[in-house]
């Protein structure tokens, strides 16, 4: 906007910041990403309420308890809600167009109380439908060994 | 004074305190301190009436820190009040803690306060704090070099008091040295302290390397991951629960106008950084809503909060506890030694362990176990009847003061 004549336009100072981030996933996390190296997913499990937590979470919220048992699930859930994404983030905050849309879906494994979030896919999805995750034992980066979901059978 | 109920401390719990925690996530961190506070205090979740709880923002990355973990800390189905005021902030979420109590709308409290440091990156943090007295030097043309050099991070904020303060009282460089050696001597004794530096003495801190004049590096303190949990409760609950509770007499905070480094661009009347005079007034409110009438002979203990070297001894004028321009020689003296007359520091202070959004909460933790009589090896060598604690923080503008004692007000 022009300023008015005279008038010096309020000084606009920018201040780059690059904010550096590094999130400890911790010791449930970890054996989690090592499971998955293995073809494995691994739940931790409350000894008092016998809740399953996919991932696998250090205290079961519920009742306050460690979850330090361990149970292996099998790769097959259930869609608990989904979306389909048009847009996505790129590297520079601005949304960009996907070339074609990408189901998200919320699935809770056969055996957990819980859900994890990943890409489906598959041409349509709906709650109550049957997936099964798609795993990337070979991924180096760990957040890659889930490589998603797909209709199961 | 005051329809406000009285409030004990039941409970304090510490996690471990170390540069680098990388085998736990963050509210996995604050469980450690959260579950040794309960088992402290014999309590369980069920127990609990509501949750106070806070951390530096922008220090981890992460925002609203108290979602993420509130399940974590037996909170699940709770009230929780979140209260976050830069370094002083675990003061002034213990200084929650108590007022939910002392206003008879809850019997019994937790409060959290945390910080995962090696999660983030203290600076960029330091940077979301200073933004607006750095743009006003950008403003006036100010190169952005200098001001890095000015301000050196939190060293900057520190240096400009400290030669004020040496000024002023006569505190020389070997005063400082002394400082750190108590302190870290004090940390050694302590199992939840960060530097534990047993033996070291004066003349091994001068060898340091000098930072900005008069900060050596061994008169700061360093960054920490750690937390620590408190639980407040009611005298009759208390009573049940422990034959030696410790007693909240008062809690009081001042602030005071802004000022980042002291004589910044934004524009603030304090042009010494050493007068803290919020510090001041918010030592004598407490004082005078706790009774007390002589805080120079009525105080056990102090636990003045003191990152850097030249505040432990700046703070302790400007909580009242003597002249202005006599901590030094009170040093000399053997006063504030774990042995001393008047013990300051026994935990090791914040110049041994920084968890930022922890430590001014565990300066008020230190009194009530001093008090509890629960020190193991750091306990100080005479009954602590009344102990005051302290925080310094906000835009580096806010005091807070807390004074606790064996036996209530009555
Ligand atoms: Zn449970």
């Amino acid at each position: 906007m022009a300023a008015k004549a005279g008038k010096e336009p309020v000084p606009r100072v920018s201040m780059p910041l690059d904010p550096p981030f590094a999130w400890s996933v911790g010791n449930w996390i970890e054996h989690f990403f090592d499971g998955m190296k293995e073809g494995k997913i691994r739940a931790s499990k409350c000894p008092s309420c016998g809740r399953v937590y996919l991932p696998p979470r250090m205290i079961c919220e519920r009742c306050f308890s460690r979850a330090d048992d361990w149970v292996e699930l099998p790769v097959t859930g259930t869609v608990r809600a989904c979306t389909k994404a048009s847009v996505k983030v790129a590297e520079n905050g601005d949304m960009v167009d996907l070339e074609s849309p990408e189901i998200i879906a919320m699935v809770q494994h056969d055996g957990a109380d819980t859900c994890i979030a990943g890409r489906l896919e598959a041409d349509d999805a709906s709650i109550g439908m049957k997936v099964e995750a798609v795993l990337n034992p070979k991924a180096e980066n760990a957040l890659d060994l889930l490589a998603g979901y797909r209709p199961a059978g | 004074m005051g329809k406000h109920h009285d409030v004990a401390v039941v409970g304090v719990g510490l996690s471990k305190h170390v540069s680098k925690r990388r085998d736990v996530n963050m509210p996995e961190l604050v469980w450690e301190a959260v579950s040794a506070c309960y088992e402290d205090a014999g309590l369980k979740p069920k127990d609990v009436d509501a949750f106070a709880t806070g951390n530096m923002p922008a220090f981890e990355g992460v925002n609203l820190p108290e979602e993420w973990g509130a399940g974590h800390w037996g909170a699940y189905g709770k009230p929780v009040l979140r209260i976050t005021t830069g370094g002083t902030t675990g003061g002034s979420v213990a200084h929650g803690g108590y007022y939910l109590v002392a206003s008879g709308l809850y019997d019994t409290v937790m409060a959290i306060a945390f910080e995962k440091q090696s999660d983030g990156n203290q600076t960029f943090g330091l940077n979301t704090v200073a933004l607006a007295d750095a743009a006003a030097q950008f403003k006036m043309g100010v190169d952005p070099g200098f001001i890095a050099a000015f301000g050196g991070g939190a060293v900057g904020v520190a240096v400009y008091q400290a030669s004020s303060y040496m000024k002023s009282s006569g505190c020389t460089t070997h005063h400082l040295d002394m400082v750190s050696a108590l302190c870290r001597n004090n940390a050694a004794l302590n199992p939840y302290s960060h530097l534990k530096q047993p033996g070291l003495t004066p003349e091994q801190v001068a060898e340091t390397t000098l930072l900005q004049y008069p900060i050596r590096f061994g008169h700061v303190c360093p960054s920490t991951d750690g937390a620590c949990a408190m639980l407040f409760t009611t005298p009759e609950k208390a009573k049940k629960l422990t034959d030696k509770p410790a007693y909240v007499l008062s809690v009081s905070s001042c602030s005071d106008e802004a000022a980042l480094v002291g004589i910044a661009g934004s524009g603030t009347t304090n042009v010494d950084p050493c007068e803290q005079e919020s510090c001041k007034i918010a030592a004598a409110r407490a004082y005078e809503l706790a009774g007390i009438k002589d805080p120079r002979n009525e105080f056990d203990l102090a636990e003045p909060y003191a990152p850097f070297a030249h505040q432990m001894l700046m703070f302790y004028e400007r909580l009242l506890l003597c002249d202005e321009g006599e901590a030094p020689s009170i040093l000399d003296s053997g006063s504030m030694n774990l042995d001393g007359e008047l013990p300051v520091c026994p935990s090791g202070g914040v110049i041994s362990t920084n968890a930022i959004g922890a430590s001014a909460m565990e300066r008020i933790a230190e009194c009530a176990v001093q008090i509890m009589g629960k020190g193991g090896e750091r306990q100080v060598n005479k009954e602590v009847h009344k102990a005051v604690a302290h925080g310094w923080g906000g835009a580096v503008n806010l005091n807070v003061v807390a004074v606790l004692a064996d036996t209530p007000r009555g």
